[in-house]
């Protein structure tokens, strides 16, 4: 009960945050302004949340360290990808690199794919730096950069947090089953984005 | 996008000691790029040993010294050091699963020179009110401590090795942000 309490007043604290958040969408340009863009561009494009929560849960399908090491190591990455971005240095195939992310990893995830560690970092890397990239090209130049920056590390780190909440599921064999379905239709989705119908 | 360049601080709070010392605070706490390298720092020594802030003190404040004497000789370049100092602090939060005491201590001593370097960019020794030196000391030092002395209590309350997964993360989406503020700032000349 204590639990189910302290979860509720997350989720309330959760909701209050983001209608906050979107009450102050268009007050003008500043650190709020900044941070209201960065917060949100991770989280409005399909395409990238997809791959985000893919990450968390194919994580969780990889067991210790993996769910814990691919969190701390993709923020970093992504942003360095976003760094390229904003100063300019081009990176081909961007689009196909990111629609192909959410096909991969859900595929990955679909058949409960065990990669050795590194190779599961160098993989989902790769993918952080396309994304990364593209937030950081798209980026509009009206807003103010530090609330920016803020905004779009912790908007990408929740969405990262949601996967490896959906991927604790997959302690049960019921929840091992839907994480799976769930890889299923990132996949679908990821190729719907690769081949142009999304 | 029109990064938020910090140029050396005015310092306009006129003859009130009291307005002298907050403003030298806030010179700490009102800039990203200052407060967010101080707490990957206070971050990264509680990951080093749970008493990292004390230890590695003294050779903070030798380097909050040197800064000191370094400001009067640094430019607008200074600011892309801090953020650069930054990263590497909040990457090797993140990354390192252990930390050495010498990797501490010259960290400390580092981050101690370049944050009064930025603080007081271009401005003399005893060029300000001897009130506006202390807050900015006092903030510089205030924020290492609080983020070292939130990191330590966390995982002395929480000893399971996820609540150093926590720290490891926020560290690296300090990291994350200051690379971003870098490249910002970079595009903005």
């Amino acid at each position: 009960m204590k639990n189910l309490s302290r979860f509720f007043g997350l989720l309330t604290m959760l909701v209050a945050f983001v209608c906050t958040s979107a009450a102050f969408a268009h007050s003008g340009e500043g650190v709020g302004d900044g941070f209201i863009s960065g917060f949100w561009h991770p989280i409005l494009g399909p395409d990238h949340v997809v791959a985000m929560i893919a990450v968390g849960i194919w994580g969780a399908f990889l067991g210790r360290p993996a769910i814990w090491i691919l969190p701390v190591v993709f923020p970093l990455v992504m942003a360095f990808g976003g760094a390229l971005g904003v100063i300019g240095v081009p990176i081909p195939a961007v689009e196909i690199g990111i629609a192909g992310s959410g096909l991969v990893l859900g595929l990955l995830i679909l058949f409960a794919v065990s990669a050795p560690l590194w190779v599961a970092a160098v993989l989902v890397g790769i993918f952080a730096i396309f994304h990364g990239h593209a937030h950081g090209t798209e980026m509009g130049e009206s807003y103010n950069a530090f609330g920016y920056a803020v905004g779009f590390v912790i908007g990408t780190g929740l969405l990262h947090l949601i996967g490896i909440g959906i991927g604790f599921f997959t302690e049960s064999t019921v929840g091992r089953w839907v994480a799976r379905g769930a890889g299923g239709v990132i996949a679908l989705i990821g190729a719907a984005f690769l081949f142009g119908f999304a | 996008m029109a990064a938020g360049r910090v140029e050396a601080h005015a310092f306009e709070s006129g003859a009130d000691q009291y307005a002298q010392f907050s403003e030298g605070v806030s010179v700490i706490f009102t800039y990203p790029s200052t407060i967010l390298p101080l707490m990957a720092l206070g971050i990264l020594l509680s990951l080093w040993h749970a008493e990292g802030m004390v230890k590695a003190w003294p050779v903070f404040l030798a380097g909050q010294v040197i800064g000191l004497f370094a400001a009067a000789f640094v430019g607008v370049w200074i600011l892309n050091v801090m953020l650069a100092v930054g990263v590497l602090l909040g990457a090797l939060a993140a990354l390192l699963p252990k930390h050495t005491q010498t990797e501490a201590f010259v960290l400390a001593a580092f981050t101690g020179v370049v944050s009064l370097s930025l603080s007081l960019e271009g401005h003399g020794l005893f060029e300000l009110p001897i009130f506006i030196y202390a807050g900015i000391l006092f903030g510089t030092n205030i924020a290492v401590a609080c983020a070292a002395g939130l990191a330590r209590y966390a995982m002395e309350r929480y000893t399971a090795d996820w609540m150093r997964i926590v720290w490891r993360v926020a560290g690296s989406w300090i990291a994350a942000m200051l690379m971003l503020i870098f490249a910002f700032n970079l595009t903005a000349g």
